[in-house]
């Protein structure tokens, strides 16, 4: 039997199997990403929505503009937002696993309080663990706007916090 | 460390542990196996419509001039005959006889730089701030389009902030199998339709670098733009 390195695989003529294979390492981040953009009930759906549309635009993928980690999260980012749209959870990081101390819930209003691309580079950053090309990448940005994004996030959830319980 | 930060890095650790396991990856496998073979069933099913219309077009084809017939209708050759022989009832659109336009009259754009032009409008309008106009020139069916305008400006400021008004269009092509395209091009009228890939040299070396629009008219006929990435 014959094995294909995930590093030399031709995607465009990939296996079902090697598709699999190739994207294993990434699928960790992919759920979190799901949980955190869509729910954690539509997860599992979006992460397969995802996997299916990476797999039939596999042709698309370029080495050459970034990883795979950034291209298959940048498409778990979109099918996320079309599950999620007009319904996000207000308190989307607390689902009842984590308990829920006030200091936690503090910040997962100051979160909610923020602007849509703030709470995006917050998710991706913060809570996904991206580092900050893979957040630009699901973002549509250069990594420079991802940095300012974050200090301006920043910002904005120390005044927030500064409002419910003094100085963060 | 900025205690913030610190609280924040401490709230995503806590969250992430929080998570259950990733999805069952074979299971997953086993939808991308029915997704393709679902693919390959549609290409069989295209060949066997296409080869059931050939068989019909030859078999109308001698007798009452079917179709085929048409397209081969002879090509009025200029001779040097001085004979006037009536010209044909269905006129025939041959380069050869087709008087030329008049000098005046402005060249009609081919459908593939109407594309161009419409996505050069597109673009043009994203990189001066004019989100309306910009985004006006989506097709209402295009998902972009449906998720609303304010979400559309929120989206593409923050994204043309890093652009630094550069852009630059690809040359127009032909999308030759829709299994990508399909579900985000809703209402374009796929004969004429045009891909047109524009590329961000401040992104170079992003996958969020460049950008694809499908460009064609939509049911009533005007030029619309449809993204599909």
């Amino acid at each position: 039997m014959t094995m294909t390195s995930p590093l030399t695989l031709n995607l465009a003529a990939a296996t079902p199997e090697q598709f699999g294979a190739w994207t294993a390492p990434h699928l960790r981040a992919m759920s979190l990403l799901a949980a955190r953009l869509a729910s954690d009930a539509e997860r599992d759906d979006v992460v397969q929505e995802a996997l299916i549309r990476a797999w039939t635009k596999r042709g698309q993928y370029d080495a050459r503009r970034g990883t795979p980690s950034a291209w298959l999260l940048a498409i778990t980012a979109d099918q996320a937002r079309r599950a999620r749209r007009g319904r996000r959870p207000l308190l989307g990081f607390l689902p009842g696993r984590v308990r829920p101390i006030d200091d936690e819930l503090d910040l997962a209003h100051a979160i909610a309080g923020l602007s849509g691309r703030q709470r995006l580079a917050v998710d991706c950053f913060y809570f996904v663990g991206l580092d900050v090309a893979e957040t630009a990448a699901v973002m549509r940005c250069s990594e420079g706007t991802v940095k300012s994004t974050l200090s301006d996030a920043r910002n904005r959830l120390r005044k927030l916090l500064e409002g419910r319980d003094g100085p963060a | 460390m900025d205690p913030l930060d610190q609280r924040l890095f401490d709230a995503g650790s806590a969250w992430r542990q929080s998570q259950p396991e990733s999805p069952d990856l074979d299971r997953m496998v086993v939808a991308l196996r029915r997704q393709r073979s679902g693919f390959i069933q549609r290409r069989l099913m295209y060949a066997f419509v296409a080869g059931l219309l050939l068989m019909a077009a030859i078999a109308v084809a001698p007798g009452v001039g079917g179709f085929l017939h048409l397209n081969q209708a002879p090509v009025p050759v200029a001779t040097a005959s001085p004979s006037a022989t009536p010209a044909p009832s269905t006129p025939t659109p041959s380069p050869s006889t087709t008087p030329k336009p008049e000098p005046s009259a402005p060249a009609a754009l081919t459908d593939a730089e109407r594309a161009t032009e419409l996505v050069h409008k597109y673009e043009d309008g994203l990189v001066s701030g004019r989100w309306q106009a910009a985004f006006d020139l989506l097709a209402p069916t295009s998902l972009t389009h449906q998720a609303g305008f304010a979400s559309f400006r929120e989206e593409r400021a923050a994204f043309f902030d890093s652009v630094n008004g550069r852009y630059t269009i690809g040359e127009p092509s032909r999308v030759t199998d829709w299994t990508d395209y399909a579900p985000l091009v809703e209402g374009a009228d796929r004969s004429r339709a045009w891909l047109i890939q524009v590329d961000y040299p401040a992104l170079a070396g992003n996958n969020a670098g460049f950008e694809q629009f499908v460009v064609a008219p939509d049911a009533g006929g005007t030029w619309r733009i449809w993204p599909v990435r």
